[in-house]
């Protein structure tokens, strides 16, 4: 498995004013994340947004840009914006050095979060979904413990949103399960809920994604229909509240109610 | 240096039960660019409305660290009371009301000081990793002194209540040590509000003292751990960031109730810690 965390991060731009360290899992997988020590709220929620990069979102790659700073901006409007810590990669096998994955920025305070730093997204290449989920499951797995060893309360959520079914990735479903089995059963975070979002871009994946949701284990798919900006928009009013919801449910020992989405 | 602090506390599982309100309450500051202070208070559970008591305590006193010019116990608690009683009258709320203990501490480059008037439990942190030292301050029957009395012009009836000369006792410990050492003190000096000065360097402990936490006596009664078990829990911080000892407290209360009923009365606490770590 090629990648190194370093150029798995080329792409990321410098715009955090909080220390960071680098974290490694799994074979060449890596992420980076808010220096802990410095981290001052008594709990986090973890939240991981992964957008679909492959070649066939292209033409729409502003429209999802814009329901990324649109999700960005209402966190942080959010009460619990301070207790959230947000992740964002893109995916696709253009980013051959790095499984298939780059990352926006680490795990961050919002406040360190500049959305008009994040680069453009480039639709090419294809779909490695599995390495998008084991990435984004695994690093909030790992943080996570690091967080909960250190008296932090913790929960997360990871949204991927994609328009086509898996095609190219290093990993498996079978490794893509066992890592969301991981977060749910070795009590490394009080809850995880990974939600599949499946948009059109002009090539319904709906079938196959849905078939994917059942096959690794995903708490929940939505399937969010044209990529128009309209839908994208209820899309991102959808990840914000389920977000928010999420952090809300801290403490109390389980995960918060999914929202019914109808987007 | 710089000085970190943290404060918080808890509702026990007695006034959860019975639907009252948590009667502890605690505040951390600073009085100049090199000295911080914490305070604390924990309310007569056979009182008034005694959770407004430890509150006006606790801003009282908070109001009187911060601007005393010397570091004067003495002047501090009689600064401390004149606002107390300031705030009672002007919300004209009860004597018994205002039945709470008061302790605070004022951490500098140079000196810890431990001002404890009824009872509770203090620990001092040490550099290098020794362990923990606690001092539990404790009066005869359950009962102990508080500032309201004076104001109250009680003393009398409170020195009458006591049979033995000497109610008032410290036990000093260690929390990785079963032996104890206990000092018995006249009643006298319990209604001044016992301090306790310590040079943070000095001959007096193998290592400097870098940080000090001032608990209700709530850490005395957590179900199923040892009075030595929790000072030691609360101050085995993980970092010292931001909300650094309520992370801590809520993990142990976590843990303390895998194990038992966890605190059965409220618990509080309030930590001053000098992050550089050497002096």
């Amino acid at each position: 498995m090629g990648g190194s965390i370093a150029s798995a991060h080329n792409n990321q731009k410098e715009f955090s004013m909080t220390q960071q360290d680098d974290f490694e899992f799994g074979s060449g997988f890596g992420f980076t994340g808010a220096t802990i020590e410095q981290l001052g709220a008594t709990e986090y929620t973890l939240v991981t947004i992964v957008l679909d990069e492959s070649g066939s979102i292209g033409g729409f790659e502003s429209q999802i840009k814009d329901m990324l700073d649109t999700i960005v901006a209402a966190c942080k409007r959010s009460p619990r914006a301070s207790n959230l810590l947000l992740r964002v990669t893109s995916f696709s096998s253009s980013y051959r050095t790095s499984n298939g994955i780059n990352q926006l920025h680490g795990f961050l305070p919002l406040g360190d979060i500049d959305t008009t730093a994040y680069a453009g997204l480039r639709g090419s290449g294809g779909t490695p979904l599995n390495d998008a989920f084991y990435d984004a499951v695994g690093a909030v797995n790992v943080y996570g413990k690091s967080l909960n060893d250190m008296d932090f309360l913790v929960n997360g959520i990871t949204f991927v949103v994609t328009d086509g079914e898996e095609n190219q990735s290093t990993t498996t479903k079978t490794m893509v399960k066992q890592e969301l089995k991981r977060a749910a059963t070795e009590e490394i975070l009080e809850s995880h809920l990974a939600i599949l979002i499946g948009i059109d871009t002009g090539f319904s994946a709906k079938t196959a994604l849905a078939d994917y949701q059942q096959e690794v284990a995903i708490n929940q798919f939505i399937y969010a229909g044209d990529a128009t900006p309209s839908k994208l928009a209820k899309l991102a009013q959808f990840v914000s509240q389920s977000i928010s919801s999420t952090s809300q449910a801290l403490g109390t020992g389980g995960p918060s109610q999914t929202i019914s989405a109808t987007i | 240096m710089t000085i970190v602090s943290d404060h918080a506390f808890h509702i026990g599982e007695q006034h959860l039960r019975q639907g009252t309100p948590s009667q502890d309450y605690t505040a951390t500051g600073t009085r100049s660019e090199n000295a911080a202070f914490a305070t604390l208070s924990d309310g007569c559970s056979s009182g008034g409305a005694t959770d407004i008591g430890a509150r006006l305590l606790v801003l009282a006193t908070r109001r009187a660290l911060s601007e005393a010019s010397t570091l004067n116990p003495t002047l501090i608690n009689r600064e401390r009371d004149l606002y107390l009683e300031t705030y009672r009258r002007t919300l004209e709320l009860a004597p018994s009301d205002m039945l709470a203990t008061s302790l605070w501490a004022t951490l500098d480059s140079d000196t810890l000081t431990v001002n404890v008037t009824g009872d509770g439990v203090f620990a001092l942190i040490f550099a290098d990793d020794t362990p923990v030292h606690f001092y539990e301050v404790s009066w005869d029957k359950n009962t102990p002194y508080y500032p309201a009395y004076r104001l109250s012009g009680l003393n009398e009836q409170f020195k009458q209540l006591h049979d033995s000369p000497t109610p008032l006792t410290v036990i000093r410990g260690q929390v990785d040590n079963p032996i104890y050492t206990e000092d018995t003190y006249y009643i006298e000096p319990g209604l001044q509000g016992l301090t306790f000065t310590f040079a943070r360097v000095g001959e007096m402990f193998p290592t400097p003292i870098i940080g000090v936490a001032l608990f209700s006596d709530g850490v005395t009664q957590v179900d199923g751990y040892t009075t030595a078990e929790v000072v030691g829990e609360l101050t085995h911080f993980k970092s010292t960031s931001g909300q650094f000892f309520t992370r801590r407290l809520n993990r142990f209360l976590q843990d303390a109730r895998k194990r038992g009923r966890g605190p059965l009365d409220d618990i509080a606490g309030a930590v001053l810690y000098d992050e550089r770590n050497e002096l």
